[in-house]
């Protein structure tokens, strides 16, 4: 049995665009359902975690953005034409002064998606640049706001006023554009007091491609962030208030830069970086909570260490030692307990866009958790591939088949989160320009790398993974298996199963967990029902409503076609299906089809409740349950329906053949089995033909 | 097995929704009244025997049929093998009186040339206060209609209901033996069971089926 993994991504820019657009907040209820939807179907994954691999995982040396790609570099030397875009960016004149680093020119590009930068955006108006010893600046206009907009409160509620929104001032803004990186650390620490809130947010991000963690730290800790020794003049000028403020502000700095990438720290075996914080912490920030962060992380790191050197007494296994399915399923294992943890309202836009303002660094740890494990699983394949610069290219090429291998599997495993971290890592540059590793590459298992990377394009709004999703959330097995053979295989084990197995699927799960209270389902009731979800046990209310009408949207727009009049006696309305459930009785059973048409006992007398409420009114809720689940399992769903009603008469047809018109009707409005495994047992038999 | 009676009706109760048919069915056939009923769904099946002459046993098959206009077309199957309407509406709303003309010839219609005998049902007397309509306009209706007999009732208080199903009962049976309601092969509105003098609850024949 099966799961889907989402990747989240997608949700979460829809959820913020949703917040953004401020519209109906079905939509938004649908996005949630549609996400515990998928969590409660992770349970069907059923792994078992393999320590061999759980321990190569850990003990994998980690490259950091930098690292690998002056590791690509040297594994394939830069071409002409990259070198000249290279000295280019030398003669826009910035001067070297501090960094050590090839690169002279930093670049940070605002690119976020949240939607406060992009208000700003369109208020802005960029009318030039300053140049600095060191820096280049952006100048420019910002409309600033003087009275409060309409809070989000009253938005929600509808009594936005014009006048709340018509105030602005117009401010000149500077913002760094470029600069070295003694002066983009320096801005950093002016960044916290009042102009530039989101810079900090992308300095941690990006800054990796162009320092290492030890340089800034340097930077930030010795030169900038200094509160006691007063050893530099700067120092000294500074005044009480001035140093609170600093205080603040370093603090904040450090305490994102630890919530977000507290894997900078995490370099074993020597930990500098980290020791030198908690040195630095324990100075300044004594009995701090920021300290106490940071000696966790030691903590974790003093154990892991120990756990490292115990592995190292055997060999290290090598990672093409691991089977493809191995590392498929152990991501998946990974990716499903922390998915399944997802607490769905985080992923709400008016949560998830706040996670990068001051103060709110500890909103959503669940998701920040499913980032980290998908940056884990990207490091993962990157520093696979790179880190032995000895590696032939036909050697390396088999590193990165049996990645797309991997890729293949998880998305077979319908693993979408694993799937896109391993597809974006091979498409990342330090990857993607080691032209000669790629060439070695067989054509097959490039056409898949394609195959598989379209999955995720962005073309439609990303059209085809939601597709993929909705289609595939709610079936068992992937359609569109890329592998025949294992499609086979797995047909196979689910035709040995005999009738489908006792596992809930994914839709009925929450549907048990939220009409607990119900006897039968009823066609015409969905109110009450949503109103029965809206009062079930606490913890359940604030999702309850979304599930419940989530799963009543699903199964009815499967099941419409009954209860539209005007299809009635179309090839799809219901006076057909119950035409079809004489028809099959015919051929199943002619002796009974023949007693109950000589007694004139119509399909309409029983099957019209029978098959459009899915039999829901005729056995006990779990036994309703069990039927459902059998009927959202097979492939032609509903036809089965029809089979699973003749099995009814066939198990009764003694009863039937003895019994009057007023006997059988009875029999057929209260029907005497209750044993559905039975039932089902008979409908599969007929099914198979016999 | 029961093949014990001697006649056999079938019975269908029709209306507008809310009206009360199920109810009215379940305090006749169950003698009970539950407030919290839910709507039918396409339709019930309910058996009652019924001795309103020393020797003479009735069996009615009582149909109940969803009053929502979505299922008419199946409630129609169930017309066209009954003897007997319970017309019923709502005294308390006035639109489900006035819908009972178009219910009556529907019927008519669906049925001919098939005989129906009609009994008229102002539900829900008990909610006095609430009426919206008089008996005197239901009578003047049931009369312009050629209905015998209409009766104000309440499942819920138990007023008239087993006396309304009776006297339907009672007339179609004099009905019958007045000759006026033929029997036709392929209808299975009324059926002749054991005949009454032949009469043995002991020893029950085998019904011929459909027609005498």
């Amino acid at each position: 049995m099966q799961g889907t993994i989402p990747y989240l991504g997608t949700f979460l820019t829809d959820l913020v665009m949703m917040d953004t657009a401020m519209k109906d907040h079905l939509e938004e209820f649908e996005v949630i359902a549609q996400i515990k939807l998928l969590q409660s179907a992770c349970n069907n994954y059923n792994f078992v975690q393999d320590s061999l691999f759980v321990e190569w995982l850990s003990g994998l040396e980690r490259l950091s953005e930098a690292e690998s790609y002056s590791q690509s570099c040297e594994i394939e030397p830069l071409s002409e034409s990259a070198s000249n875009t290279l000295k280019a960016k030398k003669n826009t004149g910035i001067i070297k002064r501090w960094s050590d680093s090839d690169v002279e020119e930093i670049n940070i590009s605002f690119v976020s998606e949240s939607p406060d930068t992009t208000e700003k955006k369109s208020s802005t108006q960029e009318i030039g640049e300053e140049v600095e010893e060191g820096a280049v600046y952006t100048i420019t206009l910002r409309k600033v706001q003087v009275h409060q907009a309409a809070s989000k409160g009253q938005r929600w509620l509808g009594v936005e006023t014009e006048a709340a929104l018509s105030l602005y001032e117009t401010c000149k803004v500077r913002t760094i554009k470029a600069g070295t990186l003694e002066k983009l650390v320096e801005y950093l620490v002016s960044a916290f007091r009042g102009n530039d809130s989101t810079y900090v947010t992308i300095f941690l991000c990006t800054y990796r491609s162009f320092a290492s963690t030890k340089q800034v730290l340097d930077l930030l800790l010795n030169r900038y962030a200094k509160l006691h020794h007063h050893s530099s003049a700067e120092g000294s000028r500074l005044t009480g208030d001035d140093r609170t403020e600093l205080k603040n502000t370093i603090s904040s700095i450090l305490g994102a830069w630890l919530d977000q990438y507290s894997d900078d720290f995490w370099k074993p075996p020597e930990y500098g970086c980290l020791l030198q914080l908690i040195s630095y912490l324990h100075l300044n920030f004594p009995g701090s909570d920021l300290e106490r962060r940071a000696c966790n992380l030691l903590a974790q790191a003093c154990t892991f260490t120990m756990l490292e050197e115990n592995g190292y007494e055997e060999e290290r296994p090598d990672f093409l030692s691991f089977s493809q399915d191995v590392v498929a399923e152990q991501f998946t294992l990974l990716d499903a307990e922390l998915f399944k943890k997802v607490v769905p309202y985080q992923c709400l836009g008016s949560t998830w866009s706040q996670r990068d303002k001051k103060g709110k660094e500890h909103l959503a740890p669940t998701i920040r958790a499913t980032v980290t494990q998908f940056n884990n699983v990207t490091n993962c394949v990157i520093s696979t591939c790179l880190s032995d610069k000895t590696l032939k290219p036909t050697q390396r090429a088999k590193i990165l088949e049996r990645w797309i291998e991997v890729a293949r599997e998880c998305r077979i495993l319908k693993n979408f989160s694993s799937l896109r971290a391993i597809l974006s890592a091979l498409q990342c540059n330090s990857i993607h320009r080691l032209k000669k590793t790629w060439d070695e590459v067989s054509r097959e298992n490039f056409r898949i790398f394609h195959e598989l990377s379209e999955i995720f394009s962005d073309e439609n709004n990303h059209s085809l993974s939601r597709e993929l999703l909705i289609k595939e959330g709610t079936s068992k097995f992937a359609t569109l298996e890329i592998n025949p053979k294992r499609a086979q295989k797995r047909q196979q084990q689910q035709r040995e199963l005999g009738p489908p197995a006792t596992t809930l699927s994914d839709v009925t799960l929450p549907l048990l967990r939220e009409f607990p209270l119900s006897p039968a389902y009823r066609h015409g009731d969905a109110l009450n029902r949503y109103q029965i979800a809206e009062a079930i046990e606490l913890e359940y209310i604030e999702h309850a409503e979304a599930d419940t009408f989530f799963c009543f949207t699903s199964l009815m727009s499967e099941n419409r076609d009954n209860f539209i009049k005007s299809l009635d006696d179309s090839q799809c309305g219901i006076t057909y299906k119950m035409e079809s459930v004489y028809a099959t009785l015919k051929q199943k059973d002619a002796e009974l089809y023949l007693k109950l048409q000589e007694q004139n006992i119509k399909p309409q007398y029983f099957t019209f409740r029978w098959l459009t409420l899915l039999l829901s009114q005729e056995f006990l809720l779990p036994d309703v349950i069990r039927i459902w689940d059998s009927l959202f399992s097979d492939q032609e769903r509903f036809d089965f329906l029809i089979l699973v009603c003749c099995a009814m008469l066939v198990l009764i047809r003694d009863q039937l053949l003895a019994g009057d018109f007023t006997v059988n009707m009875r029999l057929l409005q209260d029907y005497p089995i209750c044993d559905v495994h039975t039932i089902l047992k008979k409908a599969k038999d007929l099914q198979d033909g016999a | 097995m029961d093949f014990s009676w001697n006649y056999r009706f079938g019975i269908i109760i029709l209306g507008d929704s809310f009206v009360g048919k199920s109810s009215l069915l379940q305090r006749y056939t169950e003698g009970m009244f539950d407030k919290s009923r839910q709507s039918p769904l396409g339709i019930d099946f309910k058996v009652k025997h019924l001795e309103f002459e020393p020797g003479i046993l009735i069996k009615l098959l009582l149909w109940d049929t969803a009053g929502q206009e979505r299922f008419k077309s199946i409630s129609r199957s169930y017309m066209r093998n009954s003897v007997g309407c319970l017309l019923v509406f709502d005294l308390t709303k006035r639109q489900t009186f006035e819908r009972l003309r178009d219910w009556y010839n529907e019927v008519i219609d669906y049925v001919k040339p098939s005989k129906m005998v009609f009994i008229l049902i102002g539900h829900k007397c008990d909610l006095e206060e609430e009426q919206e309509v008089s008996k005197e306009e239901a009578e003047r209706l049931a009369k312009e209609l050629g209905i015998t007999h209409y009766v104000e009732a309440s499942a819920k208080d138990n007023l008239n209901v087993d006396s309304a199903f009776e006297s339907l009962t009672m007339e179609i049976y004099e009905l019958f033996h007045a000759g006026r309601i033929p029997i036709r092969e392929g209808w299975y509105g009324l059926s002749v069971g054991v005949p009454v003098d032949l009469y043995n609850p002991d020893e029950p024949k085998t019904e011929k089926s459909g027609c005498c």
